[in-house]
């Protein structure tokens, strides 16, 4: 196919247009299809982490652990609540750079900031939840190896997390590596 | 701009719109909810419009970078057909041309994928380095090898 051939393909590409009234719908945020995602996630987990900290002092004997543990706790949960909040500010955030370069690298960075606060927020979470229920446990042979096994699980979890954010980031470098600094 | 020129505006050049979309995802569920990404991100970022540039220019920026930033869902693309041919389906002309195109376009990396889509909606050499942010010259050549790789891709 030569150069004529290839920009007659893609001008006969068949657009099959939208109507003005759907292409409407689209600017309402809550048609959004990621924006959707994340505010049914934190509506969910905020209601969730909402109710565990209405009930976990008398269900799970709040009183009987010092007040920095319960502080930890709430901290936790409200951490998790505030990292689901900026995924979702960032993700609406409009775009200001003057070219792809600046709006690419500048996301980039805020990749990086948000990857490093998703995986501590649920490592700050898993580390209180597990404090705040293990403080008054007196541990024998067999709950010591219990309690290496849930850390075991939550360190898998942490890892896959990361796993999804490394990804992520190293696919983000690599089109700004091939846009800007290959010389292929 | 209020929503109703915006919206006028979109319909005019949402033409553009689909070929990203093309370009960038494979199934059509993504390419539906990228379309929606892209323009709401356009009115998003309207109020940073300055007029300077034309209208479309602006678009290809946004909706390149959109399609460049959105996250990717990974599960495969399964189509299921109510039967199975017994022949192979063949096209007509114009048909298999655009189809020829597109499986070599996706072969490309994200970064070139952009650069020949300016370049197919017949941007000049400048438009495109103002868009991307490299120079005139550079985009000459990241251009030039973009065309020999997708020839080489065509032939196989």
């Amino acid at each position: 196919m030569d150069q004529d051939a290839l920009l007659s393909a893609w001008r006969a590409v068949d657009t099959t247009p939208k109507n003005t009234t759907e292409l409407k719908s689209m600017l309402l945020e809550k048609r959004h299809p990621v924006l959707k995602r994340i505010r049914r996630q934190l509506i969910i987990e905020t209601l969730a982490f909402t109710a565990f900290l209405f009930v976990y002092y008398d269900l799970f004997d709040g009183d009987r652990k010092p007040i920095y543990i319960n502080g930890l706790i709430a901290g936790a949960m409200l951490l998790a609540i505030t990292h689901n909040m900026i995924g979702y500010v960032l993700t609406k955030r409009p775009i200001r750079a003057d070219n792809l370069k600046q709006s690419l690298e500048d996301h980039l960075f805020k990749m990086k900031i948000f990857a490093a606060l998703s995986v501590a927020s649920r490592a700050l979470m898993a580390g209180c939840l597990l404090l705040f229920f293990t403080f008054v446990i007196t541990f024998n042979t067999e709950k010591y190896w219990i309690l290496i096994g849930i850390i075991g699980i939550l360190l898998v979890q942490l890892t896959l997390l990361s796993g999804i954010w490394f990804r992520r980031i190293r696919q983000m470098k690599g089109t700004i590596d091939n846009l800007y600094h290959s010389n292929n | 701009m209020d929503e109703s020129q915006f919206v006028q505006l979109i319909d005019q050049h949402q033409g553009i719109i689909h070929k990203i979309c093309r370009l960038y995802r494979d199934a059509k569920e993504d390419r539906e909810d990228l379309f929606q990404e892209i323009v709401f991100q356009l009115w998003k970022s309207l109020p940073t419009y300055s007029g300077k540039a034309g209208f479309s220019t602006w678009m290809y920026k946004v909706a390149l970078n959109t399609a460049l930033v959105a996250f990717r869902k990974k599960k495969p693309a399964i189509i299921y057909t109510p039967t199975l041919p017994d022949e192979p389906v063949v096209q007509q002309e114009p048909g298999q041309q655009e189809e020829q195109l597109f499986e070599a376009l996706k072969k490309l990396n994200d970064g070139e994928k952009a650069l020949i889509t300016l370049y197919l909606e017949e941007l000049s050499h400048k438009e495109i380095a103002d868009i991307i942010g490299i120079t005139e010259n550079n985009v000459s050549v990241k251009l030039n090898r973009i065309k020999n790789k997708i020839q080489q891709l065509l032939k196989k």
